[in-house]
């Protein structure tokens, strides 16, 4: 009985030792485990990153208790989308798009500010961030509507334009540049990728551009923060402090880093280490080495997305797996981009690793539709006597 | 319906994938290279920055040491105050609420402060040595735009008692006079500055941390002083220039045998606490004149005139001498200060000359000896030399120029009864112990040394050895006179009875600065204790005492007997004669 429970609760915590993953084909397994890899190199950061202020607070392991309930919640659902075929999960795509801009429209009206900017709904005790709960659902019906945009009117189109365009336009109104950019250049690339003509995808990226620059000039602490990323030591204490902080970070890291736990700036230098620069606490504990493997991972995880996309038959599946890999890898890019100076302060997380349980869910939700995407694209495969059909997917 | 990808062809892979792949790969090889030239090439140059916000310079202001008397006695010591600094520019509430909650704490009103503060935004010194425990209480507050400053200051808790030897520290902390300067080197606590990490809220990371930081240097300077003795000397001495309206006075108590002061009162005294309350011309009370000024030593110098004479060999004990009570040397006239009243003493012996204190006779002796001999005897004591002690760099004697000194008989003439000569009263003090510690000349000193906790010498001080300039024979005799003198003779005040006493008077006339003789005159007495084994070499002197009686018998030999008392009774010394 004991034993029992003790295989289910590893099955749940450690999927990818579930015995039925040895019948699966190597991309999904390997994504699997490098989503977990990923999620557990990103727990162990969180702890070391947090530890030291939450101590300051009275309970060294706030947030990283925090984040394991939320990490147990979001595996869960995690469960349930690799089980579920991914035509049954595009059908949640419409509605969950609406709920989620119906939400999105409520932060603008009834939201709960932190930091300056209304992101989040307070749900008894849960903090729902709808900006990121939104973005498997536009993963879903991106790849809905631009996998079958040849096929639909333009009717259709412009409807599903309209409402991711009022997604963003509703993120970005929260104020969250960052989050409705990453938002627009992921759906961009969903697009590109779903074959659109050159056009449209010139059109949408010069007024996306457009708009992000007349958002940045309208608002005072986003100019100010563009230009301080091009000279962050001009006002070190001012303007330019959390990025010089991060950059300080980055460099002690050196090349070996100062070892897991030993971040001298995450002691209250750097700010929000816990969340948009944990990257940095990352970088100063384990260095280039550190800093290059986890690019590698990422540089692994991207190519078996784009992989598994490209076995896809279905353009609309394959712009799921498409779409899933685009939201995980660029922003972790973006954030990376961020911390390290290479790209405008903006607060994006970084996937898996900040603090933040709407994120880890959605991470982890993605990482399921990847997974999901990676074994029906290789079904035939292990199978291939059968020809490969709409119908030949697994179910369990 | 338009199918995009014919079935059929599965594995064919889209040249847009391609491009979103291609996209990723150049934004991870670019991360790549910007933490390639974060971490490597740009590595040292946000080291050293994040290192300057991260380490700090620990230059604690650590306490000078105590000092203390030879019992433990606390003379100086350190207590930790705190400047405040305001900065309103940074206060969250009206200056008047954060004045009204100060107010108490400072005692001083609310509106005085904001007053004080002005418009001033930053930077202003509210109040100045507040004590640790208000500091504490302030910082409780927790008010943005308060700023302690600790550091120490000095406190002299015996007030004007041993501040003479003690000196005080300015404001900068530095010693401007006494042990406080000569001692400096001591009473710093080394401690290099280390270099500690800290986090953003300035608490220091413990992981590098220098071993030893938090140790307590618990060493205090300890002096060879006897703050009571001190006492009984300082107020025995202030009666006696009270009474006799003198200027100035000094009492000194050494231990013969090794040349350490019991006590060294140099009045007029100050008090270190409030140094800066005293007006420049009267700077001259921070100078310990007992070390620094010279005068002519008169008539307590014969007997070390006499010890000369004996260890030559050229004049015995019993040699008898004639006395005129009044001669004529190289034109000179020459006299016993008491010749208008008794007239000359006749044929007295050498004894009978220092009882009596004639200066003829003293003449006499001296004129046995060669005046090149007596010359060098001279410089053999220390005359011409500076005088070696820690309780200053430099403590002067005089003595004429060898021509001067050997071709006018005048000179050695005057000299042999303590006139023409000059010394300070420490060196006097030297010369006495000499005669009471067998012949030697000590090191006068009134530091023992660096003591721990439980007052054990951590490290002796080096001090120079004594030189052996009398015989024991010949230092005997003359204490055995200065018995006599005592008993029967001038020094008669200073009996104590059932104790032996010996000592010297003076009353000395006072060398203007041009030259010659001035109207005022210094007297003094000097007492060796106890006869029968002669341990403590006590000196009185008083300058410029008015009053018409005024004699080293009447004003300076009673202190010292009231001294000696004090010394019996904290050294439990027996009687001899019980």
């Amino acid at each position: 009985m004991l034993t029992q429970t003790l295989t289910t609760l590893r099955h749940f915590f450690l999927p990818f030792t579930h015995p039925q993953v040895s019948q699966w084909a190597a991309p999904a397994r390997w994504l699997q485990r490098l989503t977990f890899l990923w999620l557990l190199a990103g727990l162990l950061v969180l702890y070391s990153a947090s530890f030291a202020v939450q101590d300051a607070n009275g309970d060294g392991f706030y947030i990283i208790k925090r984040q394991l309930v939320w990490a147990a919640a979001s595996l869960a659902l995690y469960h349930g989308v690799i089980r579920c075929p991914l035509k049954t999960l595009l059908r949640f795509a419409a509605f969950g798009l609406l709920a989620c801009l119906g939400l999105l429209l409520t932060t603008l009206l009834a939201g709960t500010e932190v930091n300056e900017a209304s992101r989040w709904i307070a749900l008894g005790p849960l903090l729902i961030q709808p900006s990121e709960l939104v973005k498997p659902f536009l993963v879903l019906q991106g790849a809905r509507l631009f996998g079958r945009w040849p096929r639909l009117s333009w009717g259709t189109r412009g409807l599903w334009l309209g409402i991711f365009l009022l997604v963003i336009g509703a993120i970005l109104k929260q104020p969250n540049l960052s989050m409705a950019a990453l938002t627009g250049i992921s759906l961009w690339l969903m697009a590109m990728a779903g074959g659109l003509p050159g056009v449209y995808l010139g059109g949408s990226a010069v007024v996306g551009a457009a708009a992000g620059v007349i958002s940045i000039s309208l608002r005072e602490y986003q100019r100010l923060r563009v230009i301080s990323f091009l000279d962050p030591w001009a006002d070190p204490l001012g303007n330019g402090y959390q990025l010089t902080q991060s950059l300080m970070a980055v460099g002690s890291g050196g090349i070996l880093g100062s070892g897991f736990g030993l971040s001298h700036q995450k002691l209250f230098y750097l700010p929000i280490q816990d969340t948009d620069f944990i990257f940095a606490v990352f970088a100063e504990e384990w260095g280039l080495v550190g800093g290059l493997l986890f690019l590698t991972l990422l540089a692994a995880y991207c190519a078996l997305g784009i992989q598994v996309a490209q076995r896809l038959q279905d353009p609309v599946q394959r712009l799921v797996a498409t779409g899933a890999t685009v939201f995980l890898i660029g922003q972790s890019l973006l954030n990376i981009g961020v911390v390290t100076g290479a790209l405008p302060t903006t607060g994006l997380p970084l996937p898996f690793f900040s603090y933040g349980g709407n994120s880890l869910l959605v991470s982890l939700v993605l990482a399921g539709f990847l997974v999901r995407a990676a074994r029906e694209a290789y079904q035939g495969v292990v199978i291939p006597l059968r020809q490969p059909s709409q119908d030949s997917r697994p179910t369990g | 319906m338009v199918v995009p990808f014919p079935v059929g062809r599965r594995l064919r892979p889209t040249k847009r994938l391609d491009l979103v792949w291609l996209i990723f790969l150049v934004g991870i090889v670019a991360l790549a290279g910007r933490l390639f030239v974060l971490q490597v090439l740009e590595r040292d140059e946000l080291r050293a920055r994040a290192e300057a916000q991260q380490a700090r310079r620990l230059t604690a202001v650590t306490p000078r040491r105590p000092i203390v008397d030879r019992r433990g006695e606390v003379l100086a010591v350190d207590q930790p105050v705190a400047d405040l600094y305001v900065h309103p520019v940074q206060f969250q509430e009206p200056a008047a609420r954060v004045a009204e909650k100060l107010s108490p704490l400072l005692g001083r009103p609310a509106p005085a402060l904001v007053a004080q503060w002005g418009d001033q935004p930053t930077g202003i010194r509210a109040a100045e040595d507040v004590p640790e425990s208000v500091a504490r209480q302030i910082r409780a507050l927790n008010l943005n735009g308060l700023e302690l400053s600790p550091h120490y200051i000095r406190l002299y808790p015996q007030g004007r008692v041993g501040a003479e030897i003690v000196g005080f520290v300015n404001r900068d902390r530095q010693g401007q006079a006494g042990v406080e300067q000569t001692q400096a080197p001591q009473l710093k606590v080394p401690r290099p500055a280390v270099l500690i990490r800290q986090d953003a809220q300035a608490a220091p990371l413990s992981y590098d941390l220098p071993v030893g930081l938090l140790e307590q240097d618990e060493t205090r300077l300890q002096l060879t002083l006897d703050l009571r003795l001190q006492r009984e000397a300082q107020e025995a001495l202030s009666q006696a220039l009270g009474k006799f309206q003198a200027k100035r006075g000094a009492v000194l108590v050494m231990d013969a045998q090794d040349g350490s002061l019991l006590a060294l009162v140099s009045e007029p005294a100050f008090d270190p606490n409030q140094f800066f309350k005293y007006p420049k011309e009267e700077h001259a009370r921070f100078k310990n004149w007992a070390v620094l000024d010279l005068y002519e030593p008169g008539s307590t110098f014969k007997p070390i005139n006499v010890a000369i004479a004996l260890e030559t060999g050229r004049v015995q004990a019993n040699t008898v001498f004639y006395d005129e009570g009044r001669i004529t040397v190289g034109g000179w006239p020459i006299q016993n200060f008491d010749f208008s009243t008794a007239g000359g003493n006749g044929s007295i012996d050498v004894t009978r000359i220092l009882e009596r204190s004639s200066n003829v006779g003293m003449v006499h002796i001296m004129d046995r000896l060669p005046r090149k001999l007596y010359y060098e005897w001279l410089q053999r004591l220390g005359f011409g030399q500076n005088l070696e002690t820690d309780l200053s760099p430099v403590s002067p004697t005089s003595l004429k120029s060898p021509g001067e000194f050997i071709n006018y008989p005048i000179e050695a003439a005057t000299a042999s009864f303590g006139q023409g000569l000059s010394l300070t009263p420490l060196k006097l003090v030297q010369l006495y112990a000499a005669l009471a510690n067998g012949g030697r000349l000590v090191y006068p000193h009134v530091v023992r040394g660096l003591v721990d906790f439980d007052g054990n010498l951590v490290k002796p001080p080096a001090r120079p050895a004594p030189v052996a300039v009398f015989s024991p024979q010949t230092s005997r005799t003359v204490v055995d006179m200065l018995e006599k003198v005592v008993t029967q003779g001038t020094g008669k005040p200073a009996r104590i009875p059932g104790y032996r006493v010996g000592g010297k008077t003076g009353t000395a006339q006072k060398a203007g600065a041009t030259g010659g003789y001035i109207q005022g005159k210094i007297t003094s007495f000097v007492a060796v204790f106890p006869i029968e084994k002669p341990r403590y070499v006590v000196l009185a002197v008083a300058d410029e005492p008015q009053a018409g009686n005024a004699f080293g018998s009447t004003v300076t030999a009673p202190v010292v007997k009231t001294v000696l008392e004090a010394l019996i009774a904290l050294e439990q010394i027996p009687p001899a004669q019980p």
